[in-house]
């Protein structure tokens, strides 16, 4: 990057004095105001690179040191503790139940949406809504499965006095990993309706009467052509729903109190200076987070470049 | 033919209904559940409670002044750097769009640690100035900013806009005030209701970052307290909803102008 | 009796009819098209045929057997549609081969269909490709193929042209009409565009308002049009207006020259009647001719416009308060007046008809002249 703007204005440089010379404004007017755009890039550039990449990266350096400040991999054997790899396991497991519960019930809310048959309206009140669920979270969210779940929850009384089914006796508890979970795909299913909207919408009608015009049944029509056509799709909303859960902090904090062993909640604990007492494995669990992160945005563009030829 | 139509109406029907129940029985649940303040009766007691308590105030206060400061750098940092981009040089676009996917990859608990871990010491002391807390939420409200903004500028055709402003003798500046800035207004606004959406009761940064937010207040009463924090649930549910349906009512209508309301945690 | 009929029949969306009491008939092997405006129902009816649609009332025969209610996969027609709808997922060569797989042919049988059909389509170095890396053009080719790879009885193309470029919309219009012939497939088109209709169908069907209008081959269609809407929709045609003067002789009156026609006006006697002349049934009268000819109409008037097309030019010219078209072809030689130049015209009398009954007339050509003379 700062490669490229040393060499625009070195270049600017060489063909500065016959500019100079020169009396058409126009004419050089074009190259002159480019790489002066390029200067107007620098505030936004130093910004992002002081508050985000760099501090970001110290975390990288620091992952490589030992307390003392020499170079070492002791950090990353540290990661293989057990009470850290179960933190890994843990968040993972929520990450892909919660991806896979959200995405597939987000993903039937949007196909029903787009087939039609729905009254007037549905669609915009829906992706209202689904704008509003998906930014509903952290702790509004956590009181909200509270007063619904929670041991004195609407929902658990209602269930207990009137059905006699009693949600904490049979092993419910939702401050484990399926209040949590269930919890997590409050926000995942409208962001999975708002993410994958677009690719139904781009699945054409034509396609189906066409494999029925060639002789096709509705399920070899599925088979042949809309599940393959759907799933780089499918497999990005999916990946995006992963990280979505995986980097979620707020809600995890104020459901359990930061009492659930997952890794942004261990991460917040070593900032807070609570449990592990020592900074150089935060950053390495740091670093391990940021690099399931970057897999999963790498998977999801790679995916989404699929789906976007294909769709043209 | 008739029959499938049938079914697949119904099965419409299911999904919605399913989806609907999901995001309803919650928010019933909890709107029933903090009018229960007194004993005995359906009150509005928890509410009374909440806006009596002076610390909701100070805190909200502190949220909303944070979140005015982050639209406003926000917006000062990347609308010029869309524009320019935009512009005078597609060829950045990528770059920026690269960027717009980081605080994904970054999220806001490593965040948190970066910021805290790099800016503690001398010189650059920064951890005890709420400067290091609204540079975090530019970073996060950065990508639904950048989004906002970058489809309000393709859906205006810029590019012939700005030369047809030139051939008419229009300078920058007013070409960017009279011309820019008014057909970006939508956009705008839209960038302007998610950020604070997204600000006012964001809990991670300022927990970490040891600030007396509207977010980590929310936890905190949410620790000592049962109605109460039903009741902060609603009202902030009622700000989420009216913020993203301000910004569906603005964009309605205009063409290509689709909004940016997802979102990522 | 046809390949494919069509009985009395009736499609209604809600309380909106879109084809009333439509009969049709397509004999086997012959390339008939639907032509008309958008929101004629030619596609409507095409859907039909195809299964898409159930007709309200009426049947649907192919071979004689009613298929009003079998559903299109059971059809065994092929279809060709506008945005090709090529499966996105699939190579050129797995597109053509899908309606063969489903059929559960052989393998090898399907290698060499599918081989065929690309050599068919002159796109035998194609068959890895995916539909995105193809054009347009390209692209319908191959749903062409895919189309008829199953062998069908019929081949139903919906505007398949209409997303193209003017240029490919000719080449891909031939290479349907050889492709058709080759294979001597019935084939049924739906287009909007006359000129594509006329070039490449053995019979075209007018249609407008959910009926229609007339059926006949191009030749027919053009020189005789059976209403009004027919002879306006098909080509340019100038409409000359006035009172029957002499039914026998066939004279009407026109801005006080006379006209005669080889329709027959008996019985219109005083009545203003509408007459029409394509523009290239008029040639310039040498003054030596006026009158001369009992079988030739000759009218002066003034040249309001010249607009040279190419291969023709067109004179707009003006004639009291009518406008009238005349083409001619170009020639180096060809001394164009100017604005405002008298011009003296001829035709034939059996060039001239009389409008046929019907509804107000859509007349393409008074947009142009509104255009040229403002």
């Amino acid at each position: 990057m700062r490669d490229s703007l040393q060499k625009e204005r070195f270049g600017r440089k060489g063909a500065a004095s016959p500019e100079k010379a020169g009396g058409a404004l126009l004419v050089h007017a074009a190259p002159r105001s480019k790489s002066k755009a390029w200067l107007g890039l620098i505030p936004f550039f130093v910004f992002i690179f002081a508050f985000m990449i760099i501090p970001a990266g110290s975390l990288l350096i620091g992952a490589f040191q030992r307390n003392d400040g020499h170079f070492s991999l002791v950090n990353f054997s540290k990661l293989f503790r057990p009470n850290i790899i179960s933190s890994y396991v843990v968040t993972i497991r929520l990450s892909f139940t919660t991806a896979l519960g959200g995405g597939l019930l987000g993903f039937f809310i949007a196909y029903g949406i787009c087939l039609g048959g729905l009254p007037k309206g549905t669609r915009s009140f829906m992706s209202t809504f689904s704008g509003v669920a998906s930014n509903f979270a952290g702790v509004p969210l956590a009181f909200a499965f509270i007063s619904t779940l929670g041991r004195m929850g609407l929902v658990t009384v209602f269930l207990r006095t009137v059905l006699g089914i009693d949600l904490y006796a049979s092993g419910f508890n939702l401050y484990s990993f399926w209040g949590l979970a269930l919890t997590y795909i409050y926000f995942q299913i409208p962001l999975m309706v708002l993410i994958i909207q677009p690719a139904l919408d781009n699945m054409k009608k034509e396609w189906r009467e066409a494999s029925e015009n060639l002789g096709a049944s509705p399920l070899q029509y599925w088979l042949h052509i809309g599940i393959p056509v759907l799933l780089p799709s499918l497999l990005a909303s999916f990946i995006l729903l992963f990280g979505n859960a995986f980097g979620a902090y707020a809600t995890a904090f104020s459901l359990t109190g930061g009492l659930i062993n997952i890794v942004p909640i261990l991460i917040g604990a070593q900032i807070r200076g609570d449990v592990l007492h020592d900074p150089n494995l935060g950053y390495a669990l740091a670093l391990g987070m940021v690099f399931i992160m970057t897999l999963a945005i790498l998977a999801y563009s790679w995916l989404q470049k699929i789906a976007s030829r294909w769709m043209k | 033919m008739k029959n499938g139509t049938a079914t697949r109406k119904a099965m419409s029907w299911f999904w919605l209904i399913l989806g609907l129940l999901y995001f309803f029985i919650p928010l019933i649940s909890t709107f029933l559940f903090s009018l229960r303040g007194k004993k005995g009766v359906l009150s509005f007691v928890a509410y009374q409670h909440v806006f009596a308590d002076p610390k909701f105030l100070q805190s909200f206060l502190f949220s909303l002044q944070m979140s005015v400061y982050t639209i406003i750098v926000g917006l000062v940092l990347i609308v010029p750097t869309a524009i320019l981009i935009n512009l005078k040089i597609p060829k950045a676009k990528p770059i920026i769009e690269l960027f717009s996917l980081m605080p994904f990859v970054i999220p806001p608990v490593v965040l948190a640690f970066g910021l805290i871990k790099f800016y503690a010491n001398p010189p650059l002391t920064l951890v005890s100035s709420p400067a290091l807390l609204v540079a975090g939420y530019v970073v996060i409200s950065f990508p639904y900013i950048y989004r906002s903004i970058d489809t309000g500028l393709t859906s205006m055709d810029l590019k012939v806009l700005t030369e047809a402003a030139q051939s008419l003798g229009a300078g920058w500046l007013s070409i960017l005030f009279k011309i820019i800035l008014p057909n970006l207004r939508t956009a705008l606004l839209s960038a302007t209701f998610l950020t604070f959406a997204t600000v006012i009761g964001e809990l991670t940064l300022a927990v970490l970052l040891a600030w007396p937010a509207f977010g980590p207040y929310m936890a905190h009463v949410g620790r000592d307290l049962a109605y109460e924090p039903a009741a902060l649930a609603i009202l902030s549910f009622m700000m989420t909803w009216g913020s993203i349906s301000l910004i569906q009512f603005l964009s309605h209508g205009i063409p290509g102008a689709k909004s940016e309301i997802g979102g990522l945690h | 009796m046809g390949f494919i009929e069509l009985h009395e029949v009736t499609k209604s969306f809600g309380n909106n009819t879109v084809i009333k009491n439509l009969s049709l008939s397509v004999e086997e092997g012959s390339f008939l098209s639907f032509l008309g405006g958008s929101g004629c129902g030619k596609t409507t009816t095409l859907r039909m045929i195809a299964g898409f649609e159930i007709p309200t009332a009426g049947q649907i025969l192919i071979e004689g057997k009613d298929v009003s209610r079998v559903p299109p996969a059971k059809r065994n027609l092929g279809m060709v549609f506008q945005n090709y709808a090529l499966f996105p997922n699939m190579t050129v060569r797995k597109n053509i081969a899908f309606g063969l797989k489903i059929a559960k042919i052989t393998k090898q049988e399907i290698h060499k269909r599918v081989d065929e059909m690309l050599a068919l389509i002159h796109m035998e170095s194609y068959g890895d490709r995916y539909p995105h890396q193809l054009s347009g053009g390209q692209q319908q080719r191959v749903a062409l193929a895919r189309a008829i790879a199953v062998r069908p009885k019929a081949l139903l193309l919906d505007e398949p042209l209409s997303a193209l470029d003017a240029k490919i919309r000719v080449q891909l219009r031939d290479d349907i009409r050889n492709i058709q012939q080759e294979l001597g497939i019935t084939t049924i088109y739906v287009t909007h565009d006359q000129e594509e209709a006329m070039s490449i169908s053995d019979r075209i069907a007018v249609m407008r308002n959910g009926r229609i209008e007339q059926t006949g081959t191009p030749f027919e269609i053009y020189n005789n049009p059976a209403t009004s809407y027919v002879a306006s929709f098909i080509g340019t045609l100038n409409l000359l207006e006035g009172p029957v003067v002499d039914a026998a002789r066939g004279t009407v009156e026109l801005n006080g020259t006379m006209v005669r026609t080889v329709s027959d006006l008996r019985g219109l006697e005083g009545k203003k009647v509408k007459l029409t002349v394509r523009p290239e049934a008029l040639s310039v009268a040498r003054d030596a001719d006026a009158g001369s000819y009992p079988d030739v109409n000759t009218i002066a008037g003034t040249v309001e416009m010249v607009k040279f097309l190419g291969s023709t030019v067109r004179f707009v010219m003006k004639f009291g308060e009518t406008f009238m078209f005349m083409d001619r072809f170009n020639n180096s030689q060809l001394v164009l007046p100017k604005k405002g130049d008298p011009i003296r015209v001829s035709f034939a009398i059996d060039a001239c008809r009389l409008l046929p009954e019907g509804d107000a007339i859509a007349m393409p050509g008074s947009g142009d002249v509104e255009e040229m003379v403002h």
